[in-house]
């Protein structure tokens, strides 16, 4: 239960409401090892706790990266933070995006709005491995151009020969070259091997349960899509019992969880 | 060179109909290919065209009076642009316009009416197609009418 | 004159006036002796300086909705069943701070308040609050991530239990197992005897600790007839229970019928007030929330008991995920009869009644889960 102090390296807006806080550990281990999907506990002195999935790259222990949108007390004064700006981290929970075991198969990677931020260790660690995955391609939606998270790094990656990025925004002025319309809409296009292929979707709930859909419509197994969930959160140790879902602690038991496990759950309204 | 029945053969909006079917088609049918940036049609002109893009993007726009033009939606290889062929004559309601080259099997609407008249059953095969693009289009609109992403 | 073993260790009988040299030497030890007793007309649970403190001559009536506290005319410290309260509270406060923080020049330091446990000497357990213990001992003390509070105050805890010889019209711990006879996880365990050739208590012990006090206790080997009469007493409660909850279909049945029609009819009686979960011994949800000086200089994060059937329990930003009454007293009761089963492998109920006794609109999951079992009405 008790934080660990880490302080504020770099501040940077993404979006309005959305920000990047790079941290540093003032105390103990100079490095925080982390796998791709999971969650720490960031406290902010006097506001409280929120759970904030890590968005850094695995593979670079000595930076804590936290990607938050303000949306409510707390998030509202983390994302008054500066550099220098003490906070605290617990940390890291819940079950990873299982990256090594999806080496030699083909990759969606499907999210939508500030889903990006869960979903960019796997990109980072898959690109630190390119060689052991087939296609790799990315599907990534957002309200407006305006509102794409990552817009450079989205941009880099469009630009290598070895990964598919598709992005696609609700509406947009003429300016925008690119698809407008719902990210499912853009399932179809890719050009993975169904019979090999696994789908890592984290976005909002509506948006999973449809893609889930489409994916299994492509030919996908269920097994082989894993959704990233989100539940309040305040113990992180599958202690305070907010975020049961059915028999699950979203905290311990996820927030990674393969489709078979927990779409029976995930499909059940209000539970 | 593919002939324009092998062509036709090919989109998925026509997949699998019998070759019979597709020389009914043939007479209604021709290739088009536009540049990038290419306004395909204004709102409120004459429908006459069906159009099954065979690569390349268009936009579908909606031009709103001092906020200038907004794109509410792209449609891509395989999909299908245009009003039908019922009613005719049909005006088109939004504005299109190609994002990249764009190549498409142009349908003639007026000719796809009369194959309906004297052909019901295939009339009635390719309404159903129809049918099934527009209501996967509708669904996909519906999800963008709630904010997707803003939770 | 045979004298009897019970299993898991020798019986013995003392005089009812033996209690006081047991709390006293409860006392000595160091142990802080807690237990029922009566102030201002409310049964509840707090400190035994004597057993004077104890609820003597007083007894209970609890059924759905409905609880009285009686004279009586027996001179029994133990002749009513429960209380509102058990004993998770001196296991698992209400309230209790889990971190301080502290801000000094531009740092922020984090401490876990140091606090060696009182070592409660819980006196009065129910078998069905026995069982609760165990439940709570799964939950926090032996899964993936263990609660250090639970566990020093668990483990510096001392048991004496007492068997029912009663049962209140809300019990059922016979239905599911749990009672009303205590089955271990007590160190020592009481039977009490009122009657024409006296007031004893028939005295047991589950430990090593248990034996080392009773030692010290003013015991005599049990009479054939006394051991009789408590087996009669303990056989008598379970009997009389008219309550039950059938489990076998667990967790299956509620997993599967999310939308029977039922959970809408409770629903429209339910008032979410909480108390069920409140009052249940093995509910443990609890929320996290700050206080801090008027500087923002120190701030202890507190620890409250927090239950679902509270709107904000599910909220994440932009509203809750289990908005409706329906949803949050399903979530309840199937956490309860269901899923607790896929979390910790026991259900987290033992048939103690409080739940449907301290609801304020008498909803009883004796009658819910049966009403669940019938299928969807043909309309």
């Amino acid at each position: 239960m008790v934080p660990r102090p880490f302080r504020v390296v770099r501040y940077r807006r993404e979006l309005p409401d959305t920000f990047t806080l790079t941290l540093e550990p003032l105390a103990g281990p100079a490095e925080f090892f982390f796998q791709p999907g999971q969650f720490n506990m960031l406290y902010q002195m006097g506001a409280g706790e929120v759970p904030s999935s890590i968005s850094g790259a695995p593979g670079r222990p000595r930076e804590l990266v936290h990607t938050i949108r303000a949306v409510g007390n707390v998030t509202g004064v983390l994302q008054r933070c500066r550099p220098g700006d003490v906070i605290g981290v617990r940390g890291p929970f819940g079950t990873p995006w299982p990256v090594a075991a999806l080496a030699g198969r083909d990759l969606i990677i499907l999210t939508g709005g500030l889903g990006l931020a869960p979903l960019r260790p796997v990109i980072y660690a898959i690109l630190a491995r390119r060689q052991d995955y087939g296609a790799v391609e990315i599907i990534y939606g957002a309200r407006s151009p305006r509102d794409l998270l990552y817009r450079r790094e989205l941009e880099r990656w469009r630009g290598r020969f070895d990964l598919r990025v598709h992005v696609t925004v609700d509406s947009a002025s003429p300016d925008w070259h690119g698809n407008v319309g719902v990210v499912t809409n853009l399932i179809p296009r890719t050009r993975i091997d169904t019979c090999h292929a696994a789908a890592l979707i984290c976005g909002p709930g509506v948006m999973m349960r449809f893609a889930v859909q489409e994916l299994v419509k492509l030919g996908l197994q269920i097994q082989d899509i894993y959704v990233s969930l989100e539940r309040n959160m305040q113990c992180a140790l599958g202690l305070c019992g907010h975020c049961q879902l059915g028999p699950f602690f979203v905290c311990k038991d996820g927030p990674v969880f393969s489709y078979d496990r927990i779409g029976p759950w995930f499909e059940k309204r209000e539970v | 060179m593919p002939s324009l029945e092998e062509t036709l053969a090919r989109h998925p909006f026509l997949a699998g109909l019998g070759p019979d079917h597709l020389q009914l088609l043939v007479p209604c049918a021709s290739l088009v290919s536009w540049p990038a940036d290419q306004t395909l049609f204004t709102a409120g002109e004459e429908a006459g065209q069906l159009y099954l893009l065979r690569s390349g993007r268009v936009a579908i726009m909606i031009h709103r009076p001092r906020r200038g033009p907004r794109t509410v939606y792209t449609l891509g290889e395989g999909d299908v642009v245009g009003m039908g062929w019922q009613d005719l004559p049909q005006q088109w309601f939004f504005d299109g316009r190609t994002l990249e080259v764009t190549r498409a099997i142009a349908l003639d609407a007026a000719c796809l009416a009369r194959l309906s008249e004297s052909h019901p059953d295939r009339g009635y095969e390719l309404l159903q197609r129809f049918v099934r693009a527009l209501l996967g289009k509708i669904k996909l609109l519906k999800l963008q009418l709630v904010d997707f992403y803003g939770s | 004159m045979s004298q009897f073993r019970w299993p898991g260790g020798a019986g013995a009988v003392m005089p009812a006036a033996a209690l006081g040299d047991l709390l006293a030497l409860l006392w000595r030890e160091g142990f802080q002796p807690v237990g029922p007793t009566v102030q201002d007309g409310y049964l509840g649970l707090d400190v035994l300086h004597t057993p004077a403190d104890l609820p003597q001559g007083w007894t209970t009536e609890a059924d759905a909705g409905w609880f009285r506290l009686q004279r009586s005319d027996r001179a029994a410290f133990f002749g009513f069943n429960l209380g509102q309260e058990s004993w998770k509270k001196f296991l698992f406060p209400p309230r209790l701070p889990v971190v301080t923080a502290a801000r000094q020049d531009g740092l922020i330091s984090f401490a876990a308040p140091a606090r060696p446990p009182t070592a409660y000497a819980l006196i009065g357990v129910r078998a069905c609050e026995l069982a609760a213990l165990a439940v709570l001992d799964r939950t926090l003390r032996q899964g993936a991530f263990r609660d250090p509070d639970y566990e020093a105050r668990r483990q510096a805890a001392l048991v004496v239990a007492v068997n029912c010889t009663e049962s209140d019209a809300a019990c059922f711990c016979a239905s599911l197992g749990t009672g009303p006879a205590v089955r271990g996880g007590y160190d020592l365990a009481l039977t009490e005897l009122t009657g024409a050739d006296g007031h004893f208590f028939l005295i047991q012990a589950g430990s090593a600790q248990g034996e080392r006090l009773m030692a010290a206790l003013p015991v005599q080997p049990v009479r054939e007839e006394q051991w009789q009469q408590a087996q009669a007493g303990i056989a008598a409660a379970a009997r009389r229970q008219t309550r039950s909850l059938a489990t076998a279909d667990l967790p299956g049945l509620l997993y599967e019928r999310p939308e029977h029609p039922h959970w809408e009819e409770v629903a429209a009686r339910c008032l979410s007030c909480g108390s069920c979960a409140l009052v249940c011994p093995t509910c443990f949800c609890f929320c996290l929330e700050d206080e801090t000086d008027l500087e923002n200089k120190t701030a202890t994060r507190w620890r409250l008991w927090d239950v679902c059937h509270n709107l904000d329990h599910s909220y994440i930003h932009g509203g809750w995920l289990r908005p409706s009454r329906k949803a949050r007293y399903r979530q309840w009761l199937t956490h309860k009869l269901a899923a607790w089963l896929d979390q910790f492998g026991c259900l987290g109920c033992t048939g103690c009644g409080r739940c449907l006794v301290w609801c304020p609109v008498a909803i009883d999951l004796t009658a819910e889960l049966p009403a669940l079992r019938e299928t969807a009405p043909k309309e």
